[in-house]
């Protein structure tokens, strides 16, 4: 049987029963539809977290956490001792109270303060983080130091503070243009200032106080207490290539460093994530299988139905091939529709889904990212799935249409 | 072009077995007309079915055009079916949701022939039983004739060596039976077709040159 014949016979076929087909395909596409929600739902979810609340490794550095006492110029040594590693850097905290004064942000005279965290961490760390042209290595005798600030405070600023206090928005590209002013006081009354300049974002800075030149928190810390100028909070091991760091982590862990901080952190969260994905994708799997079975049933039902119009055919010539194959492409053009229509259903509510979401979200720190992200791997699977899935629905009813018996389906 | 050999059938029904036809032997040369007789419910709808290769599970020898039929697969019966044999029922048998032109061209859409083609041939064939300007119209909208004309369109399109025409005017008015019977004749005469006619009626059955009875046929 010629191939467009064949496609002749499926769609007058098709377009006989197009109702019974509408309706018996509404559970597919519902189903594969909120399939490619859930997923890209958690998809969402899992890139808001990942991409922008967790600190973004590279793939060759690991992050230790000191668990208690802080670490030490020792430690660093160490670890850059172990073997395949190539560097080791320390981020030291401010230990001191500090305020950061923010001008400009309503009118020009008033501005905001808080209490903020600072951290000090080497140039190559954050080379990749820095803009063209800003020099890291400053001197602590310098007026105005380069700053890096976290992206969450940036949306936490956005997100609860500017929209409840009616202080300014502020996009990554103002914040330089915001001017800032650190004050540690200690002793009886005395301070030092420094001058801030925000350039850049980045994960590793806390998420409430500024990332800074490690040579300036090592001058404040020595400053006030001698005792903290070369300790650490975390140190940043960076391996020679991707290939070490299974070995190096296990290394580090032989030497009692077991806080390999967000790498447990990430592994928990994925784990909850796959959880809640596997979930969501059952209910929507459970809806397709049951959907498949009703589309059995109705291949079945027309095949009864046209029993008489099988004989017909196959008293006229046609083989068991060509009954088969009259079925499965009308099941593998149902399956298609079905993948087409429920994969635009799915992106569709995404859309729809998508502000409504951020809405009742509206005091968490979401900022402008998607809570949902579509893969268009997940919609190209969906839309090759479904014509498989169905075909397989029809295995069973193209079988027994293609071994009626002739005369008996003429007796009708 | 048909050679017959002790040829029987029977049934399972409920345990027993039911004779339909027994030791029955025929022979029918290429282009003749023949008429089998009988009273409804002898077997002539099963020696028709049993040469157009629809019904294999027969003890006897039946050999169409050089082919042993019991010998052929599953696949070459549907070949033969739609190049040898030409069928024409007594109810019909259109397929409601196609139009005139769609059902005369139905064998022909299990053939190799190309879709265009398959609708001029089945166009020339509606013409040729005198359906012209009826390709169109559905089965709901054609009397018994026209149904019956269609049917007979079908059976001729894919140029068969063979037509088998089961009581072709059984359900039809006594005015449109000799039409469509002088129709019958006259394509397959046209084609030097062999033609055989199973029917109970005599008027019917003396159309053919050569007329038998299904008894006479298994008296052999």
């Amino acid at each position: 049987m010629k191939l467009e014949k064949m496609f002749l016979m499926s769609w007058q076929n098709l377009k006989r029963n197009r109702r019974r087909i509408v309706f018996s395909s509404l559970g597919v596409i519902f189903g594969l539809a909120t399939l490619l929600f859930f997923f890209s739902l958690t998809n969402g979810i899992r890139t808001l977290i990942f991409d922008h609340f967790l600190e973004q490794l590279p793939a060759n550095q690991l992050k230790v956490s000191s668990a208690g006492e802080d670490f030490g110029d020792e430690d660093i040594e160490a670890m850059a001792g172990i073997e395949g590693v190539s560097s080791a850097n320390g981020l030291q905290l401010l230990h001191a109270d500090s305020v950061v004064y923010f001008f400009g942000l309503m009118g020009r005279a008033a501005g905001a303060s808080s209490n903020v965290i600072c951290a000090g961490i080497e140039e190559f760390m954050v080379r990749d983080e820095l803009p063209e042209g800003v020099d890291w290595s400053v001197d602590p005798a310098d007026e105005e130091i380069p700053v890096l600030v976290n992206p969450q405070l940036l949306a936490a600023w956005n997100q609860a503070v500017s929209s409840n206090l009616g202080f300014r928005r502020l996009e990554a590209e103002d914040l330089g243009n915001v001017p800032m002013e650190m004050v540690i006081r200690y002793g009886r009354g005395e301070r030092i200032e420094y001058r801030l300049k925000a350039v850049g974002l980045s994960t590793r800075a806390p998420i409430f106080g500024p990332l800074v030149p490690l040579e300036i928190i090592r001058h404040i810390n020595n400053v006030l207490y001698a005792d903290y100028t070369n300790t650490y909070s975390i140190i940043y091991v960076t391996c020679r290539s991707t290939e070490h760091v299974l070995d190096i982590e296990g290394s580090l862990r032989r030497m009692g460093y077991t806080d390999l901080g967000d790498t447990e952190l990430a592994e928990t969260i994925n784990t909850g994530i796959n959880i809640l994905t596997l979930f969501l994708s059952a209910i929507s799997l459970v809806i397709v299988v049951i959907s498949l079975v009703n589309i059995l049933n109705i291949f079945l039902i027309n095949i009864m139905e046209r029993k008489y119009e099988i004989g017909v055919q196959r008293a006229v010539g046609a083989s068991q091939g060509d009954i088969r194959a009259v079925i499965f492409t009308e099941s593998a053009i149902i399956g298609l529709a079905n993948g087409i229509v429920a994969s635009l259903v799915g992106i569709g509510a995404v859309l729809i889904a998508e502000p409504l979401l951020k809405t009742v979200l509206e005091g968490f720190i979401i900022g402008d990212f998607s809570v949902f992200v579509v893969s268009p791997w997940l919609v190209l699977a969906i839309v090759v799935a479904s014509p498989i899935l169905n075909l397989i629905a029809a295995f069973q009813p193209a079988n027994y249409a293609a071994r009626l018996d002739p005369v008996e389906a003429l007796r009708i | 072009m048909i050679e017959i050999t002790n040829l029987s059938k029977r049934y399972a029904q409920d345990k027993h077995s039911i004779t339909v036809l027994e030791g029955l032997n025929l022979e029918v040369g290429e282009g003749e007309t023949l008429s089998v007789m009988g009273p409804s419910g002898i077997g002539k709808t099963t020696l028709l079915n049993i040469i157009a290769g629809l019904d294999t599970d027969v003890d006897g020898d039946v050999v169409v055009d050089g082919r042993r039929l019991r010998e052929l697969t599953l696949r070459q019966l549907s070949a033969y079916r739609n190049g040898t044999i030409g069928f024409i029922f007594q109810e019909f048998i259109l397929l409601p949701h196609l139009s005139a032109l769609e059902n005369a061209l139905l064998p022909l859409m299990f053939s190799d022939v190309p879709h265009r083609e398959a609708r001029e041939r089945a166009q020339a064939a509606l013409e040729s039983v005198d359906l012209d300007g009826m390709s169109d119209r559905y089965p709901s909208e054609l009397s018994g004739g026209q149904k019956q004309r269609v049917a007979i369109a079908r059976a001729l399109i894919n140029r068969p060596k063979i037509i088998l025409a089961d009581e072709p005017t059984a359900n039809l008015d006594a005015d449109t039976e000799r039409g469509i019977l002088d129709l019958i004749l006259l394509l397959t005469e046209e084609e030097k077709t062999t033609l055989i006619i199973a029917t109970h009626k005599h008027d019917l059955a003396a159309a053919a040159r050569r007329i038998v009875t299904l008894e006479e046929l298994q008296k052999r």
